[in-house]
C-alpha cells in the first residue's frame, strides 16, 4: 500500500489548491444570491481545468480519473466551501452514465458534462414526515410523486430519479434521467444551512422518455446504490479539506488570543482539545481513503461497509471537530459571517447529506460480517 | 496511491499464516483465546519457535540480526499472529536490542546479542520509581561510582516479570544535581546480584505481572554502563522510541473486536444473543467501524515509516487510539457479561488450575479483564503525556 500522491497527483492538488485560494478564499465574497446559487464563471473554470470531466471516460471528452483522484480534487476543494453541483454532476451522473448508460445516453450527456453545459441532481430522498412516503410512481407512462432536499435540484438540467418498485406499471426499481424542464416538473427552492440550494420536486404526471432510462434491463437499484457511494465518498473527503481548515483556524486562534495574561495556547486544558480535534481530523483523512479503497475494490459488499463507516464516522468526527472549534473561539463562534462558522455549517451540512451516522449504522449492521 | 496490499505483501501475508497454521502450538491458542495467563516458558517456547523457523527478531533490522521487514511487512505478521491467538513477543527484548546495537560495547554486544531472541535471558526494564512516574526525569535511584563497581541504591516500580528476570535495563542517577540529561546513567543489573529484592505486586484483577525492586548496595560493575555515564536519558529516549511503534496495536485491536464479538454472541436475554439486541449492536459496530478508522489511520503512518520509525507525535496519537479504542471494547465485553460476570475464579486464569466444569474460562475474564485493561493508557506514557507530545511538537502550541 502506498499513501503518496503521485507526481500527477501532487499536481492535480496544487492546481485545485490554487484554484479554491484565488475563487473562494482570497475573493472572501458572498456570492449565494447570483443566480443559480453560484458563479457560473466558476462552473465554467472549473469545466476548463478538466475537473468537470475528472470521471469521464476520456472517449467522451473527460480525464477517466479513478476514486484516489476524486479525493485529491474534493479534499482540496474542501477548503473553499463549494457551492457548485460539483458531485452530483462531475462525480456521481457522470459515474453513473458511462457504467449504466446506453452508447446514446453517453453521447448526449458525458461530453456536456465534462465541458460545463450540463448538471445534474439526484433526486434520491423522500420526505421522512409521513410513515409511507409516495416516492415516485409511474402510471401509464406518466411520473407521480415527491422528492425531497434535491440538492441544486432548482437550477440542474437534468434529475436521476429512482421510480419506486410497487408503480403499477413495473416490477423494480428503474432509475431514470428526467429533463428538469419537462411539463409537469415543479420544485420549491430552499436554501441550506450552508448557503447551497436544494428544492422539493414535485412530479405531476410527467411523461417519461424511454430513452432515457438508465441501466434498463440490468440492476438499476445497484447503479444508483453505487453512484451514491461515490457521492458519500466525494462529501467525505470534502470534509476532509473543511476540517483541516477549520482545525488551522483554531490553532491560529489558540496561539493569538490573549486572556490571562497569555496567548490561549498555553492552557493544557485546550492543548489537550486541540490534540483531540486533531485525532479525529486524521481520522477522517483515513476513513475517506477507505472509502476510496471500497468503491475502487468492485465488491459490492465491501464498498457498502467501507463506504458506510466512512459516512457514519465522518459524521461523530465532524460534530466532535465542530463542537470544539464553536467552543475554542467563544462569542465569535457563535457569528454567522465569522470564517469558521461557515465551515461548521459546510461540515454539518455534509454529515446530513445521503444518511447520517444513524442511517449509515444501521445499513452497516445489515452487511456486518 | 495504491490502496490495497500489494501481490507481495499478500504474498508475505500466505507466508505468515501458513507458518501459523504449522507452527503454533495448540495448547498455546486456546490459552491465549480464553484468557489463561501464560508461564513463563509459553513465551521462550513460542519465541523459539519463531527463531527456529528463521524468523528471529521479526521488529528488528538485519544490521541488529533481524528480518529487516518493512513496517507493512511487520504490521501484517503483527496483526497475523494475534489473530491466530499466538502469543505476544516480548517487548523487553524488542526494547533492550537496538540500545545495545547502537550504544552497547563489544563486549556487551558479545555477551547478551547472541540469541537475544530466544529469552535464553529474561529482561526486565527498571524505569518507573515511587517518585518518578510520568516525570521519569525525577528518578532517584543512585548509583556511586567506587573503584570497579557502581553501588546502587533506590527502588523500581511497576516492574514487569521482574520476577521471572535474569537481568534488568534500568536508569540511575549517577550525579546528585544537574538537569536529567547530565546526570543519569542506563545500567544493565544482574538481577542474581546481592541487594536486590524484588516482591510482587498483585493487579487489581488479582494477577501478578508487576513488582518491586528494592536495590540495596547492590554493586554493579561498571563494564555494565550503556553509554557514556550520565547520558543515560538520551540512550532511553532512543529506547522508548523503539518502544511506541508496537502500540499502534492493529492486532491486538481486531483480536479484542473478535472477542467482543463472541461475548456478544455467547451472552443471551430475552432468548436472543445480545449481538441481536439494538443497543449492544450499535455499540459493536461503532467499535468495529473505530478500529477500521484505526487500522487505516496506522497504514497511512506505516507507508511513509520505511526510512525509520514514525514521528514520535504520529506514534503518539496512535498509542492514544489503540488505547482508547481497547478499553471501550473491554466494557463493552463486561457488559455483555450478564448477572454471572460477577463471579471470578482468578486461580482459573493460571496455568494447572483444574478445570471446573461449570466455569467458563473467556467468562470468568471478562471483568478482570476490564479492570486490568486499565493500563494501557497509563503505561508506555499515559495518554495525558502523548497528548503534551503532540501538542508541542505537531501542533507548536
Amino acid at each position: 500500500m502506498d499513501f503518496t500522491l503521485t507526481q500527477e497527483q501532487q499536481m492535480l492538488d496544487e492546481a485545485v489548491r490554487r484554484f479554491v485560494e484565488k475563487e473562494y478564499v482570497q475573493s472572501g465574497q458572498d456570492d449565494s444570491d447570483q443566480e443559480p446559487g453560484y458563479p457560473l464563471s466558476r462552473w465554467q473554470a472549473l469545466a476548463d481545468m478538466g475537473l468537470l470531466g475528472l470521471l469521464v471516460p476520456p472517449d467522451h471528452g473527460g480525464l477517466g480519473k479513478d476514486m484516489t483522484d476524486v479525493f485529491v480534487v474534493m479534499r482540496a476543494l474542501g477548503q473553499g466551501l463549494i457551492r457548485e453541483p460539483y458531485i452530483g454532476t462531475a462525480l456521481v451522473a457522470a459515474s453513473m452514465v458511462a457504467r449504466g448508460g446506453t452508447d446514446d445516453q453517453k453521447s448526449a450527456w458525458l461530453p456536456g458534462i465534462a465541458e460545463g453545459s450540463l448538471t445534474f441532481a439526484l433526486a434520491t430522498e423522500d420526505c421522512d414526515r409521513t410513515p409511507d412516503p409516495s416516492g415516485l410512481e409511474m402510471r401509464d407512462g406518466r411520473l407521480y410523486g415527491h422528492k425531497s432536499a434535491v440538492l441544486c435540484g432548482d437550477s440542474a438540467d437534468w434529475l436521476i430519479v429512482p421510480v419506486s418498485s410497487r408503480s403499477p406499471d413495473d416490477t423494480g426499481t428503474r432509475v431514470f434521467c428526467i429533463d428538469a424542464r419537462t411539463p409537469g416538473v415543479s420544485h420549491v427552492r430552499y436554501t441550506n444551512i450552508d448557503g447551497q440550494r436544494s428544492a422539493e420536486i414535485t412530479f405531476d404526471g410527467v411523461p417519461v422518455d424511454a430513452a432515457n432510462e438508465l441501466c434498463s434491463g440490468g440492476h438499476p437499484a445497484s447503479l444508483l446504490e453505487w453512484g451514491l457511494d461515490i457521492g458519500r465518498m466525494a462529501l467525505c473527503a470534502e470534509a476532509v479539506g473543511a476540517l483541516e481548515t477549520l482545525l488551522q483556524q483554531t490553532l491560529e486562534h489558540l496561539a493569538t488570543r490573549q486572556q490571562f495574561g497569555q496567548s490561549l495556547g498555553r492552557f493544557q486544558v485546550l492543548q489537550h482539545r486541540a490534540v483531540d480535534m486533531m485525532v479525529s481530523v486524521e481520522l477522517a483523512h483515513s476513513v475517506a481513503l477507505m472509502a476510496a479503497a471500497g468503491i475502487e475494490s468492485g465488491d459490492d459488499d465491501t464498498r457498502r461497509r467501507y463506504v458506510s463507516t466512512c459516512k457514519a464516522q465522518m459524521g461523530r468526527y465532524i460534530r466532535h471537530v465542530c463542537e470544539q472549534a464553536i467552543q475554542t473561539f467563544g462569542g465569535m463562534g457563535m457569528t454567522r459571517e465569522f470564517e469558521p462558522t461557515r465551515y461548521v455549517r459546510r461540515l454539518l451540512a455534509i454529515s446530513m447529506t445521503w444518511g447520517n451516522t444513524e442511517f449509515h449504522i444501521d445499513r452497516y449492521s445489515e452487511h456486518m460480517q | 496511491m495504491e490502496l490495497f496490499e500489494s501481490r507481495a505483501e499478500r504474498a508475505f501475508r500466505e507466508d505468515v499464516r501458513a507458518f501459523l497454521d504449522d507452527k503454533l502450538p495448540e495448547d498455546l491458542r486456546i490459552k491465549v483465546m480464553t484468557f489463561v495467563r501464560l508461564e513463563k516458558d509459553d513465551y521462550v517456547r513460542w519465541h523459539n519457535i519463531i527463531a527456529d523457523h528463521g524468523w528471529q527478531g521479526p521488529a528488528w533490522p538485519t544490521n541488529f540480526g533481524g528480518q529487516g521487514w518493512n513496517a507493512m511487512q511487520r504490521k501484517i505478521f503483527d496483526e497475523e499472529c494475534y489473530l491466530a491467538g499466538a502469543p505476544r513477543t516480548i517487548p523487553h527484548v524488542n526494547m533492550i536490542c537496538p540500545v545495545l546495537h547502537n550504544y552497547g560495547t563489544e563486549e556487551q554486544k558479545a555477551r547478551f546479542l547472541p540469541d537475544l531472541f530466544r529469552l535464553k535471558i529474561w529482561w526486565c526494564q527498571g524505569y518507573s520509581e515511587p517518585g518518578a512516574g510520568s516525570d521519569l526525569a525525577a528518578l532517584r535511584t543512585r548509583a556511586e561510582r567506587k573503584g570497579d563497581v557502581y553501588v546502587v541504591n533506590g527502588q523500581k516500580i511497576w516492574t514487569t516479570w521482574a520476577h521471572w528476570a535474569d537481568w534488568m535495563f534500568c536508569l540511575v542517577r549517577t550525579r546528585a544535581q544537574g538537569k536529567p540529561q547530565e546526570s543519569i546513567s542506563f545500567l544493565l543489573v544482574d538481577m542474581r546480584s546481592p541487594g536486590v529484592t524484588v516482591r510482587p505486586i498483585i493487579s487489581v484483577d488479582g494477577c501478578h505481572d508487576l513488582n518491586e525492586v528494592f536495590l540495596d548496595n547492590v554493586e554493579v560493575p561498571v563494564e555494565n554502563l550503556v553509554g557514556p555515564e550520565n547520558q543515560g536519558w538520551t540512550v532511553a529516549k532512543y529506547l522508548l522510541s523503539h518502544e511506541r511503534t508496537e502500540l499502534a496495536g492493529v492486532g491486538l485491536c481486531k483480536r479484542m473486536l473478535h472477542f467482543t464479538k463472541k461475548a456478544a454472541s455467547t451472552h443471551f436475554r430475552d432468548g436472543k444473543p445480545l449481538i441481536e439486541n439494538p443497543h449492544i449492536r450499535n455499540r459493536l459496530i461503532q467499535l468495529e467501524m473505530d478500529v477500521q478508522a484505526h487500522e487505516w489511520t496506522v497504514l497511512r503512518v506505516l507507508s511513509r515509516d520505511d526510512t525509520g520509525g514514525p514521528t514520535p507525535a504520529a506514534a503518539s496519537i496512535l498509542k492514544i487510539r489503540s488505547t482508547e479504542l481497547q478499553q471501550a471494547m473491554s466494557a463493552l465485553m463486561m457488559d455483555c457479561a450478564g448477572p454471572r460476570g460477577v463471579q471470578y475464579v482468578p486461580e482459573a486464569r493460571e496455568p494447572g488450575w483444574t478445570a471446573d466444569e461449570d466455569l467458563d474460562l473467556f467468562d470468568n475474564a471478562l471483568v478482570a479483564n476490564y479492570l486490568d485493561w486499565r493500563k494501557v493508557t497509563i503505561f508506555g506514557g499515559t495518554t495525558e503525556v502523548q497528548k503534551n507530545i503532540i501538542s508541542k511538537t505537531l501542533l507548536k502550541l
